[in-house]
């Protein structure tokens, strides 16, 4: 009997039978990820690669580049205006993804239970995520800004502003807006995700607690919030990653101003690259950002399963 | 396996990011090669880009060459934020337009980075080679004298003043303030009418127009704001002055408080309302203004210097060249010296209302030309542009010097002199990298 002839008539043996199985699911298992693969490569590792390659060039608009090594991450590390940029863009995203997140769970909690109107209610809540954050910001700004803003002359109608009064002339005021047409633009999808955790949660565990005497805190925080930790994990950091990344709302709003109070990190890099046309500077600037999320993501991934294995 | 999988995929995801750094690092730009270009009208198709606000202007010139010659030029209009990322990604993709015409304060680098032709010799053999506008041309140029392109489109720094309120504070309608005392006597007379009059108005919170309308100011005063090497100028007692002069009309509340956060949006619309006196705009603003009807009287006056006799005005506007590599140099140039000739200059550009950018045909605008015409014109040979190939990190970033000089002092408490000496010394070290 020829080899051939035996390896088809030959019972095979499980052990052979099982590697070319797992052969030919690896097979199948590589041509299933390679549309995601090609996709990853080319919108994500060669731009990637190229901001990375970038870095360590003077890469300017027009001319010629020339490797400059480290220099532009260590002007970036000795640039005061880089790292105002971070500090601002670190309590703004503490600030707003705090404030967002508790407005979310508010949301979920209040627009969850059935009621008339509820999906009416949830879709004025959603309808802003549906916008662009540029266009929202250009909306706001028709309502706030201090020459024909509606806000601010409804406001002054009734006596609440003086006849002069700008919002957009103060830093503050202006953080304050940004921070609340952020929340009320994105809110809508944690929200959403969040009564889709909470609608997963087995009614029978609520009448458990409701027989043991939990009342609604203790059922929020001893029985809900630990339930819906998943969905909450994922909330949290893609609201913290959002945030972190803000640009659209004070570039509309602001340009940054006033006096520089709302230049982001993401600002601060558009500025260089297409501005200033600084695109090595610009891409190394990108290079920190990018490290500097994935260091608070993996803090915040840590956090999390820790609280969640207690 | 899992481990085997990641280490596989990791080392092709860096791989993968080697390949396109240096596939990047392979490529460069070409040099500008100098050119003899001879005007060449022999049917071809020439692609060309403008910035997106010039198309009241250029549909019709484009049109006017097109019916007139065998050469057709197809234009594009480029969003003027885009145009500078979009020309350099072109000229990288050997996909650049045949002619490009772009805002003037992005000559120098389009010079020093070698995206232009030059023009040189083909410019000396026009007769009006020297009466093209000067600002314009020194932008226009390298350290060694040669010439890369030519102006197209003038827009120079002008005050627009509301004659109708002039009248109510008492002031000639006539005869508009000719010098800082002046300007600011009537910005208090106007001021006066009542507290929703305000005698000036400029967007105190835009770089741009902080360089069109505030910088004449340091001129008007002497000063010179760039060094021919590309260096600023900011500690010197002509930017003492003009920003000396913003801060007493602040203080005096001669603009309204909404100019501090204005970012641009109020730039023309802010006149309109009619209850600004005089407002620092730009030759922009005539046809916003004609075509809106404005319900009062209203006229044009160059920004003044402290001294009658004084003024300056920020040579704005556009430039056009032709790419590096262009695939129809010589009807490129076709275009461009028909553009220039005085044919088109006095009667399409006539017809536009838009001022020539030759200064040897000021004199001959036509008698009813009128002072949006006139005015203007008359300020091509006080054009002033602050040249320098760092102009941007330094004069138009909203944290750049500039802006923040001006801010910190009108706004923030900043004494003057540490205002002035912290924005010298923060651009010095920009020019100096």
């Amino acid at each position: 009997m020829s080899s051939l002839a035996h390896e088809v008539l030959a019972p095979a043996s499980p052990a052979g039978a099982r590697t070319r199985l797992l052969a030919r699911e690896r097979r199948t298992g590589y041509l299933l990820l390679l549309p995601s693969a090609v996709l990853i490569v080319v919108f994500f590792l060669v731009p990637l690669g190229l901001t990375v390659t970038m870095s360590f060039y003077d890469w300017p608009i027009f001319g010629a580049r020339r490797p400059v090594g480290l220099a532009n991450y260590a002007e970036a590390l000795g640039d005061g205006r880089f790292w105002d940029a971070v500090w601002f863009t670190t309590w703004y995203t503490a600030l707003t993804s705090v404030l967002g997140f508790a407005a979310a769970l508010g949301l979920a909690l209040l627009l969850r239970p059935r009621f008339p109107g509820r999906t009416i209610a949830r879709s004025i809540v959603f309808a802003p995520v549906t916008i662009g954050m540029g266009v929202a910001g250009l909306l706001w700004l028709t309502l706030v800004n201090g020459r024909s803003g509606v806000v601010i002359q409804i406001l002054r109608t009734l006596g609440v502003l003086g006849p002069e009064q700008d919002w957009l002339g103060d830093g503050g005021a202006v953080i304050a807006i940004a921070v609340v047409l952020t929340i009320w633009k994105t809110v809508g999808l944690p929200m959403l995700v969040l009564i889709i955790g909470m609608d997963s949660i087995d009614e029978s565990v609520y009448e458990a607690a409701r027989i043991d005497g939990a009342g609604p805190w203790s059922t929020l925080t001893r029985i809900t919030l630990p339930l819906i930790n998943r969905p909450l994990a994922l909330v949290v950091l893609l609201t913290v990653i959002a945030n972190f990344l803000s640009f659209d709302q004070f570039y509309t709003l602001s340009r940054g101003g006033p006096d520089g109070a709302t230049v982001s990190v993401v600002f601060y890099l558009y500025e260089q690259g297409f501005q200033a046309f600084r695109q090595g500077y610009a891409a190394a600037i990108a290079v920190l950002i990018a490290l500097l999320l994935a260091i608070l993501t993996v803090i915040q991934v840590r956090v999390q399963q820790r609280s969640a294995d207690e | 396996m899992t481990k085997r999988f990641t280490r596989r995929w990791t080392a092709a995801a860096a791989a993968a990011v080697v390949a396109v750094g240096l596939a990047a690092c392979s490529s460069g730009s070409g040099p500008a090669q100098p050119a003899d270009l001879k005007p060449v009208d022999d049917g071809a198709t020439l692609t060309m880009w403008a910035r997106a606000g010039r198309q009241p202007i250029f549909d019709p010139i484009v049109k006017a060459y097109n019916d007139s010659h065998k050469n057709q030029i197809s234009i594009t209009y480029v969003p003027e934020d885009q145009y500078v990322t979009k020309f350099a990604t072109a000229i990288a993709s050997s996909s650049a337009p045949d002619i490009a015409s772009f805002d003037v304060i992005y000559a120098p680098q389009f010079v020093a980075g070698k995206q232009l032709t030059d023009v040189t010799s083909a410019l000396g053999r026009l007769s009006y080679h020297e009466d093209l506008l000067p600002a314009h041309m020194a932008s226009l140029s390298d350290d060694d004298g040669h010439e890369f392109g030519v102006p197209v489109a003038a827009d120079m720094s002008l005050i627009y003043y509301n004659k109708t309120l002039f009248a109510k504070a008492g002031l000639d309608p006539d005869a508009p303030p000719r010098n800082w005392d002046e300007m600011l006597a009537a910005a208090k007379a106007i001021k006066a009418l009542g507290s929703d009059e305000y005698g000036l108005y400029m967007p105190h919170n835009n770089t741009g127009q902080l360089q069109f309308d505030f910088t004449p100011f340091i001129w008007a005063a002497g000063g010179k704001v760039t060094n021919p090497d590309g260096s600023f100028v900011f500690d010197d007692d002509a930017t003492r002055a003009a920003l000396r002069l913003f801060k007493t009309a602040w203080d005096a509340g001669y603009f309204p408080d909404s100019a501090k956060s204005d970012d641009g949006v109020g730039f023309v619309s802010a006149f309109a309302k009619g209850n600004i006196g005089m407002s620092m705009i730009g030759g922009g603003g005539s046809d916003a203004y004609a075509s809106q009807h404005l319900p009062f009287d209203y006229g044009v006056m160059p920004i003044p210097g402290p001294k009658t006799g004084e003024v300056a005005s920020f040579a704005g506007g556009d430039v056009a060249g032709i790419s590096a590599g262009a695939q129809h140099p010589d009807q490129a140039w076709d275009f461009l010296s028909w553009l220039t000739s005085d044919t088109t200059q006095l009667d399409v550009y006539g017809k536009l209302h838009s001022i020539p950018i030759r200064s040897d045909l000021v004199a001959k605008l036509p008698a009813d030309a009128g002072e949006f015409m006139t005015v203007p014109a008359g300020l091509l040979e006080y054009g002033h542009q602050p040249r320098s190939t760092h102009l941007n990190e330094v004069m138009s970033n909203v944290t750049g010097p500039y802006l923040t000089m001006f801010r910190d002092y009108l706004f923030n408490g900043v004494d003057l002199d540490a205002a002035v000496t912290k924005a010298q010394k923060d651009a010095d070290a920009i020019t100096g990298r």
